[in-house]
């Protein structure tokens, strides 16, 4: 029996080292797009390639995995002991990989991509080793750890088909290198990132928002994503176009569903505050419509311009934006339960509003979605590109600011909280 | 109906007035507000009061686990105590941005808690009842609705 505490979680600076190298890992692939606003004419353009592995390896990875360190054990009861510097070797590892892979696609080389492709693959196989063995350990008797497992599963595909990828570009071989790209992003995009939204949104949406959960029939349905992109990319690798396309439409309905069905629920919330937290539950919502749309769009039309559109909505849009929004709950609440803990004294400590302050988050979030979407116009209005880039450089360096000040506001305090001499406690 | 379904309900419940409360307070209607916040406290402190009087013991008797889930639950409880106090004197003080910082508080802690409860330590109870899970739930819900 695991314990079932945030005691068994890693230590919040182990997550909150992972948010800040995650924000500037996609603070730093905005840059690349304002240094290369060209990158965005197709997805095959190296500083795009670049862009994608900056701000799903360096960016979105860091974030999502210092976030499950928290989550697993409170939403699944495991627990995932705390592996100490090892963590922090594997997160130096996973940023140079993304460094030394985006470097590697900008300058075309094969070398380059090869050692941070291996890298950052070394990194997440001992990440995605840990989940894996954790989900598995117990038996998965709800809904969470069973979606969670899928999308952990994703992972594994997503760096088995990297792995093959970058043997591939080192060793040569006649394997059908285009479709195995495609697979490697489908299980990276729809298969981890979406599986993981769609995991924890089916239980923070109705728990955090005071809403009704979503149907019995949509957890079912939800259950379909792993075959999905499964036969998307068997039907790419067999020349059958017909079961991609199936495949892939279903996926964007998957997509455009939950999006519906996530802003129907946060609309009809009764949490009785309409702050970034909700704004950003609805823009998720509706980046994950457009991903369904725009991914659609991208698989049956013949403009190519589509599927860079889809590329930005699905990675900085509902990525990018449900990763921010949840940033703005996990990093006030750790910091809050943390001093609170240390708090025999029962001094009076800042609101939970006030430790990351919610004016400048509303700002960020909002600033954030406005670039994504100007990036996404950029697919088919270049001159855009530039100005949304750096609009999204700011924002997500001022993201780094509020979280790092928020940071630096904790340990200053903790170390005072706990010198307090402890106050009785009142009986209850 | 059985403690899973009954006390699962009720966390709902709970979090609705919760709602109530926050939306009152923002929308200055403090009379109200208050009104909420006493339901709020009542019904979140005798919800404890039927798990930690009823459902730990019992759980702890069948599974000799007394430093387990049920010493984080009853950990937990305590700190969602100490948030009810902050929210009160944020109520008697009119004071909207303590609602909010104190009730934000409050809402994260409670579902981070019901998660754990809901996915395992009542799943994990209901099994170790056994035949006795009429039983259990009786006195739970009893506990839960006393006057």
């Amino acid at each position: 029996m695991q314990l079932i505490s945030t005691h068994a979680s890693p230590s919040p600076r182990q997550s909150f080292g992972h948010f800040l190298a995650g924000i500037a890992g996609m603070a730093l692939a905005a840059a690349l797009l304002a240094w290369e606003p060209a990158a965005l004419a197709t997805r095959w353009h190296p500083a795009a390639l670049a862009a994608v592995h900056l701000c799903a390896l360096g960016g979105l990875m860091p974030v999502m995995l210092g976030a499950l360190f928290q989550f697993v054990p409170v939403a699944c009861g495991l627990s995932l002991p705390d592996a100490g510097r090892i963590e922090w070797l594997r997160l130096a590892a996973l940023e140079a990989g993304a460094v030394i892979l985006a470097t590697g696609f900008v300058q075309g080389r094969a070398d380059a991509i090869a050692a941070g492709g291996t890298l950052a693959l070394a990194s997440l196989a001992w990440s995605a080793a840990r989940l894996l063995r954790a989900l598995h350990a117990q038996p998965a008797s709800t809904a969470l750890p069973r979606a969670m497992r899928r999308a952990a599963l994703a992972l594994a595909m997503t760096l088995a088909l990297g792995g093959v990828l970058v043997g591939i570009l080192r060793l040569g071989g006649e394997l059908p290198f285009l479709a195995l790209v495609d697979w490697h992003a489908q299980w990276a995009l729809a298969g981890w990132v979406g599986g993981l939204i769609l995991a924890v949104a089916g239980v923070v949406v109705p728990m955090f928002h005071v809403t009704a959960p979503y149907p019995a029939r949509w957890e079912q349905l939800t259950r379909a994503l792993p075959w999905l992109v499964f036969a998307a990319g068997a039907g790419s690798l067999a020349a059958q176009r017909w079961l991609t396309t199936v495949a892939v439409a279903a996926l964007c309905a998957l997509a455009a569903g939950f999006g519906v069905l996530s802003i129907l629920r946060v609309r009809a919330s009764r949490r009785g505050e309409r702050d970034a937290f909700h704004y950003g539950w609805l823009g998720a919502g509706l980046f994950a419509l457009l991903a369904g749309a725009t991914g659609l769009a991208a698989q049956v039309a013949a403009d190519p311009r589509w599927s860079v559109a889809f590329g930005v909505i699905a990675l900085g849009g509902l990525g990018g934006i449900t990763i921010t929004v949840m940033l703005y709950r996990i990093v006030p609440f750790l910091i809050w339960l943390h001093w609170q803990r240390a708090n025999r004294a029962r001094a009076r400590l800042p609101l939970l509003h006030q430790i990351v302050p919610a004016r400048p988050q509303a700002w960020q979030l909002g600033t954030e979605a406005v670039a994504v979407g100007g990036l996404a116009l950029g697919a088919f209005l270049p001159e855009t590109v530039c100005l949304a880039a750096i609009l999204l450089f700011f924002s997500k360096s001022a993201q780094f600011f509020l979280v790092c000040r928020a940071i630096r506001e904790f340990s200053a305090r903790l170390r005072v909280l706990q010198a307090l001499p402890p106050r009785p406690r009142a009986a209850h | 109906m059985t403690f899973p379904d009954y006390l699962t309900t009720d966390h709902r419940a709970c979090d609705e007035l919760l709602g109530q409360l926050r939306q009152h307070a923002n929308g200055a209607d403090w009379g109200a507000a208050r009104t909420a916040f006493d339901a709020l406290r009542h019904d979140v402190l005798a919800h404890f009061a039927a798990e930690e009087e009823i459902l730990f013991p019992a759980f702890e008797a069948r599974t000799g686990m007394r430093q387990g889930p049920t010493a984080v639950m009853r950990m937990e409880h305590e700190e969602a105590r100490d948030l009810l106090e902050d929210l009160a004197q944020a109520v008697a003080a009119d004071d909207r941005e303590g609602v909010r910082g104190h009730g934000e508080a409050l809402l994260i802690l409670l579902q981070q808690h019901n998660m754990k409860e809901e996915n395992i330590l009542y799943p994990m109870g209901a099994n170790v009842a056994g035949p006795d899970l009429a039983d259990w739930s009786a006195r739970i819900i009893a506990r839960r609705e006393a006057p």
